[in-house]
């Protein structure tokens, strides 16, 4: 019996070492992940589809004739380093899925092939009907930029209240019409998360 | 059982000392431009928290930005409430000596380690991260400045209940009443001209403010707060950031006083000894010195160090008359363990991170009033670079036999 205690406790240490996939397909497990105080899976997933939504619902992609987004510059002024990318991935994959826009790949440096594919104009080694011919590519006419902005709020915390920090995360998004210079839809998605401690890297 | 606490002893008896010979080895490469040796064969995950520190700092020297700067974010994780303390932490302290315990960075480390960090992202050319790291480097000072604050008000508390100490304290401190600053008027600075060369006037006109505040005669400082005020961008300005000297060390420090029923009670407290001074370089200004900010904040680290030392030594020197005086056949046995625990568990810590500098010096050179060849840092490989360059950052450290400089283009 002695021995069999030490084992029981083992074992349930090993049990609580375990690691969790979340099912991303299952809501209820996405809801039952820990939350945490830095940027995170739903915070993005949430953020992205209220953004693509009042984007597309405001009609501005009806006042450009075949809008082409660049993706310009999404500003990182949080104390958290992370891929701006996340968050524009998911809004962009949206948007062409949903036929509302094109993305403009190559004049914005993400993906150059469009460019270097060109130059092999005159190479004997290609065959020159296969390469794209002059004045082909789409420049943008809509531009998309924004900024991730973080305040930390100091909270009064009880004797057994580890709750001390609030962090405030504010997503500000803003699309251009490329021909006037002027906004076409604007928006803030706040996130606001109370807890121990706010993330400081 | 007997054996073990002999070994333990033994072990800790070194702490003090062994420190101060790998600090002098490590000051001694850096010195000589010797960095590879200091990060050879590292493991930066294994490393402790001092040494990950100054291996951080020995590639960020070889120009392995990359690496540096992951050794700092390592650091970062690693410490990430570093203005807290634990009970866990304070009772190893009084048992075994400060020592003992993994190496607790000063506030000011944890400034010096942002600063870095944004000399490693600029020569990255990673202006997005070098944003993140300036607001870590905010949050950070908020913490401090609520942490020290507390810190004063609970050490004069202390203190007020303990006359003897108090004027050890006080004889000791007048020296140092002139150190009054905790923050880094280098990184305020430094953030400051990333700020405004990044056209954000707003936040240029905080960080340089700051600056300001600090370094009120810095008349650099002035030029670029007008600007940042004006929302008028710098043009064909370089910004020359020098680094000379070692920051304050630690050595050890024997006391002892007599307490009643107890008898002669010794302790051990660390006491900092400086570089000497570095001259100024030409044309250039002070930006921030470091032995006045590691002495504000070492003021106040040092009262508690010399509670937990009076503490500690008090009950190890009562428990040393107890054993000899217990009626157990080997109570003479006892008696010398416990003096043996007591001699060595004692031992004060001296860590500190040595290889920060002791002074940060600035020059701002507006080239198209001044001609920036005429200074002594300008060599062919500069002079090329600043051909194709608008604004730009020179980063200069001066060892005893060789020169670290390092070209950052502005955007």
């Amino acid at each position: 019996m002695k021995k069999l205690i030490p084992c029981a406790v083992c074992l349930a240490l090993c049990a609580c070492a375990e690691t969790r996939v979340v099912d991303l397909n299952d809501s209820s497990d996405v809801a039952r992940m820990q939350n945490v105080m830095e940027l995170e899976y739903r915070d993005w997933t949430n953020t992205a589809e209220k953004m693509t939504k009042s984007m597309i619902e405001s009609g501005a992609f009806k006042k450009v004739k075949d809008p082409v987004i660049a993706i310009a510059n999404i500003k990182n002024d949080t104390a958290q380093r992370f891929d701006t990318d996340v968050l524009t991935k998911k809004i962009r994959t949206t948007l062409v899925k949903s036929g509302s826009a094109q993305i403009a790949t190559n004049y914005s440096g993400e993906d150059t092939t469009s460019s270097n594919v060109r130059t092999l104009r005159n190479d004997k080694e290609y065959d020159q009907k296969t390469i794209a011919n002059t004045g082909t590519l789409v420049a943008p006419n809509m531009s998309l930029s924004g900024k991730m902005l973080q305040r930390n709020l100091k909270l009064q915390s009880g004797w057994f209240s580890s709750v001390d920090t609030r962090v405030e995360y504010y997503l500000q998004m803003t699309l251009t019409d490329l021909k006037s210079g002027l906004s076409v839809w604007e928006d803030e998605q706040p996130i606001i998360k109370e807890g121990d401690h706010a993330p400081t890297w | 059982m007997f054996v073990k606490i002999i070994t333990l002893c033994l072990l800790l008896s070194g702490c003090a000392s062994v420190t101060k010979s790998h600090l002098d080895d490590v000051q001694k490469n850096f010195s000589h431009g010797d960095f590879e040796t200091v990060t050879k064969d590292k493991d930066i995950k294994n490393e402790n928290n001092l040494d990950l520190l100054i291996d951080a700092t020995a590639l960020f020297h070889e120009n392995k930005f990359s690496e540096s700067d992951a050794a700092f974010e390592e650091f970062n994780k690693r410490n990430l409430h570093e203005t807290s303390s634990s009970i866990l932490r304070e009772t190893s302290g009084l048992l075994f000596g400060n020592g003992v315990n993994s190496y607790k960075p000063y506030m000011m480390d944890s400034l010096f380690v942002s600063y870095y960090q944004i000399w490693n992202l600029l020569a990255l050319q990673d202006w997005s991260n070098v944003r993140v790291v300036i607001n870590q480097s905010y949050n950070r000072q908020q913490n401090m400045s609520i942490e020290y604050k507390k810190l004063i008000e609970e050490n004069k508390d202390k203190l007020s209940k303990n006359s003897q100490l108090q004027e050890i304290l006080d004889k000791n401190q007048n020296d140092w009443a002139a150190f009054t600053d905790i923050m880094n008027p280098a990184l305020m600075y430094l953030s400051g001209i990333y700020f405004l060369n990044d056209g954000d006037f707003e936040n240029a006109e905080i960080y340089l403010k700051r600056a300001n505040g600090m370094m009120g005669n810095n008349t650099f400082i002035q030029t670029d707060l007008k600007l940042a005020q004006q929302h008028k961008k710098p043009k064909n300005t370089t910004w020359v950031f020098y680094e000379s000297g070692f920051a304050p060390r630690l050595q050890e420090k024997d006391f002892s006083f007599y307490v009643p029923k107890i008898g002669l009670v010794y302790f051990s407290f660390s006491e900092p000894y400086f570089d000497q001074s570095t001259p100024t370089p030409p044309n250039s200004q002070l930006l921030a010195d470091v032995d006045k900010m590691f002495m504000t904040e070492y003021n106040e680290y040092r009262t508690n160090e010399i509670l937990r030392s009076y503490t500690s030594a008090i009950s190890k020197t009562a428990m040393q008359a107890t054993m000899y005086n217990s009626h157990n056949n080997n109570a003479s046995i006892l008696g010398v363990l416990s003096s043996v625990y007591t001699a060595t568990s004692s031992n004060t810590d001296v860590r500190t991170w040595a290889t920060l500098p002791k002074n940060i010096y600035v020059q701002r050179i507006d080239r198209t009033k001044q001609n920036i060849t005429q200074n002594d840092f300008i060599d062919d490989d500069i002079k090329l670079k600043l051909k194709n360059s608008d604004n730009n950052l020179i980063y200069i450290r001066e060892h005893n036999t060789i020169t670290d400089k390092k070209f950052i283009n502005l955007k």
